[in-house]
């Protein structure tokens, strides 16, 4: 199952048509919408971006024994850890992000000394390696491998000519490129997860993306709150939208644990991005715009 | 009546087509009778209905007459005294005769109900349409292949209205599982595969060996075909439905395996149709055996449907529905927003393969013969052919008639093209 790559191609005209393409990755499904696209090319497209998200996952999959990220969980405190050009950017972005975020986002949250004050790990870019400074130190990349993948998914679309796509990586993390084929935004509605097809509020995405963060039944409690030093049970959902999946990604997790002191300094450090905060009920929902 | 859990009115809501009523109806037309609008303008009209036939079927649609305001039931026919006697308790006002003539000559009767053994189907079927009655046919429409189509080049030729006892077409289950497929959800759909077993002899009780026949006419060949005319074609209606093509060959072999009690139609049959691409559907009757019960298994790369349980399954990942709609539109010209977005998909809740309720919950009523009943009512008070029906009642009656007819030779059939009717 998780190997195949599905779609569904509806052809409209001189054997151009719709490309509807998903497949599981990274423990979640990835939709992808294509427009005006010929069927062999947009399957052909449709497989690589499989397996780019597909290769991703496979190194930032903290329940994979043998991913990579495995190996900076299990290696020695105060040791070189070599690694390659992009695992390192993964990293130096998560100290980039955990800045900009005032902690609010760090991918070592669930380290059992953790304190939410003290740098876990530092980069020494001369020996391109990660050195933990925290004994124990373990990484989970969950705010930021999908947006990072549907990053790269949009950059394979657009690199192969398409104008209009609009791209879901498990619901959470959308992405548009362009416009809807009839010149419009997308429109794109966040769901009330006890009230299902019916909208919160709805987003128009022009080479834009949209990131979700929050509880659902299933889920409550699976994002921390490091100012409080618990997880966040309340149901709530917290979108952002900006021209970055991945800044969408991490500053929907980021913003949905952070208090409100630091809501508004994070959202000052990203001028570009706008947040917006679902309370939800199976009785309805209210919405407040952060920015 | 009891089954009825759903009401007329809350149908169109019970289909919950997310793209309103306009999408609706233009993959299913002959629904139209049911929007509001019609609904209004037939609202005071009454449409007066003889029932031909009330045995055990005929009292069943009597029952759905005598509870719509807009039909009433003015006639009674039956040859057989019980049945006549049975039926007078359920519309206790109406005239009761033992000739359909009587019925036919009446001038005030907009429309017959005809529920009587299949072999009188085209005789009484022709002599009320040329006596400018509308006419609600059980199923199957005739014996033959040729009295069948006798019936629909006389329904086209009077213009009088046609409905053939084929539920499924107002079946909220079937029509909701026609939409997902239409919509892709499936994929394409390969295989077709139905079967109706059961463990029973089929007998109903004879008060006297005389009435035999009469009783049981679904047992004896000059009066029915069997398990193909009186089940089957219910089922092989899907091919025309869902494919929208006929198949090119026909093949199919039965035996009297197990009730050898001098009943001369099969017990146990099975037939292939086999379409221009090689894609099959399958019918199998065995009337000793009822484990795997009723059902039609719709077989897509993507998904099955059962729309008899009233459930969906899909093979892998499934397609998401916000997607799907959204192409939909797309392929439509709507621009609209799509929900979907929010916390993440969950794989675990996804990849249980219990199925879906294609109605978003169990069944709760037993088919859509009441829908098609009213159906039935509204079109005779508008005057107006609903489309597709005939046609649809036409051909399932055709292909149980062609299955019965490769039983009968032993050999495979070509789709005779006497037969094809201007439809598909």
């Amino acid at each position: 199952m998780k190997e195949g790559v599905f779609h569904t191609f509806r052809p409209q005209e001189g054997g151009r048509g719709m490309f509807y393409g998903w497949f599981e990755a990274m423990h979640s499904r990835f939709d992808l919408l294509l427009c005006d696209v010929d069927e062999p090319s947009a399957s052909a497209l449709c497989r690589r971006i499989a397996d780019e998200t597909r290769r991703i996952g496979g190194r930032l999959d903290r329940f994979d024994a043998h991913s990579d990220l495995r190996r900076f969980d299990e290696g020695p405190c105060g040791e070189y850890l070599c690694t390659d050009a992009e695992m390192l950017a993964f990293f130096t972005d998560a100290l980039r992000y955990r800045r900009l975020t005032e902690g609010a986002f760090d991918v070592c949250f669930r380290t059992p000394a953790y304190d939410g004050a003290t740098e876990c790990f530092r980069i020494d870019a001369a020996r391109d390696a990660v050195v933990k400074l925290v004994p124990q130190t373990v990484f989970d990349f969950g705010g930021y491998a999908k947006g990072y993948a549907l990053e790269r998914a949009r950059a394979a679309v657009v690199s192969s000519g398409v104008e209009r796509a609009l791209l879901s990586f498990g619901n959470s993390s959308v992405c548009a490129v362009g416009t809807h084929p009839s010149g419009h935004p997308w429109r794109v509605g966040v769901e009330n997860p006890l009230r299902r097809g019916e909208s919160m509020t709805t987003v128009e995405l022009c080479d834009a993306a949209l990131s979700s963060s929050g509880n659902t039944s299933r889920n409550r409690g699976h994002i921390r709150s490091i100012s409080a030093g618990c997880d966040v049970t309340d149901d709530r959902i917290v979108s952002v939208r900006g021209p970055s999946p991945l800044d969408c990604e991490v500053l929907s997790t980021a913003l949905f644990a952070a208090d409100d002191r630091q809501r508004t300094r994070i959202l000052d450090n990203f001028p570009s991005l706008r947040a917006t905060s679902m309370t939800f009920s199976a009785s309805g929902c209210s919405v407040t715009e952060y920015r | 009546m009891d089954n009825e859990k759903i009401t007329r009115r809350d149908f169109l809501r019970e289909l919950g087509f997310a793209a309103g009523t306009t999408a609706l109806f233009a993959s299913f037309p002959w629904l139209r009778s049911f929007a509001e609008e019609n609904q209004r303008a037939v609202r005071n009209e009454r449409a007066r209905i003889a029932v031909i036939g009330p045995g055990s079927r005929g009292q069943y649609l009597l029952g759905f007459l005598a509870a719509n305001p807009k039909a009433e039931v003015v006639w009674l026919c039956d040859d057989y005294e019980p049945n006549l006697e049975a039926a007078r308790k359920r519309a206790p006002e109406a005239r009761t005769c033992s000739d359909y003539r009587q019925v036919l000559d009446d001038p005030s009767v907009d429309a017959v109900v005809i529920a009587v053994p299949l072999h009188l189907h085209r005789e009484i079927a022709v002599a009320a349409m040329e006596a400018g009655k509308h006419i609600y046919c059980e199923k199957s429409m005739a014996r033959t292949l040729d009295e069948t189509l006798d019936i629909y080049r006389t329904h086209k030729r009077t213009g009088r209205i046609m409905f053939v006892g084929q539920q499924r077409l107002y079946d909220p289950v079937y029509i909701k599982a026609v939409e997902m497929i239409e919509s892709g959800m499936f994929g394409r759909i390969e295989g077709i595969k139905t079967f109706w077993n059961r463990n029973n002899d089929w007998r109903r009780p004879v008060p006297s060996p005389e009435l035999e026949r009469k009783i049981n006419w679904r047992l004896y060949r000059d009066y029915s075909c069997g398990l193909m005319t009186e089940l089957g074609c219910h089922q092989v209606q899907m091919g025309t439905w869902i494919w929208k093509q006929l198949p090119e060959t026909i093949y199919g072999r039965g035996a009297i395996t197990h009730w050898k009690d001098g009943r001369e139609v099969e017990d146990n049959v099975g037939v292939v149709y086999t379409y221009a691409d090689g894609r099959r559907m399958s019918f199998d009757s065995i009337i000793s055996s009822q484990f795997y019960g009723l059902e039609e298994q719709i077989m897509g790369n993507l998904g099955t449907v059962e729309p008899e349980k009233g459930k969906y399954y899909f093979e892998q990942t499934p397609p998401m529905p916000g997607f799907l709609r959204m192409i939909n539109d797309i392929e439509q010209g709507i621009f609209d927003s799509v929900s979907f977005a929010g916390p993440s998909w969950d794989p675990e809740v996804a990849r249980q393969n219990h199925g879906e309720f294609i109605l978003g919950r169990k069944r709760d009523y037993l088919d859509g013969t009441g829908f098609t009943v009213d159906a039935f009512v509204d079109a005779v008070i508008e005057g107006r052919q609903p489309p597709m029906i005939a046609e649809e009642g036409y051909y399932a009656t055709v292909l149980s008639l062609l299955g019965q007819q490769s039983i009968d030779e032993k050999r495979e059939l070509t789709f005779p093209e006497a037969y094809k009717i201007d439809y598909l």
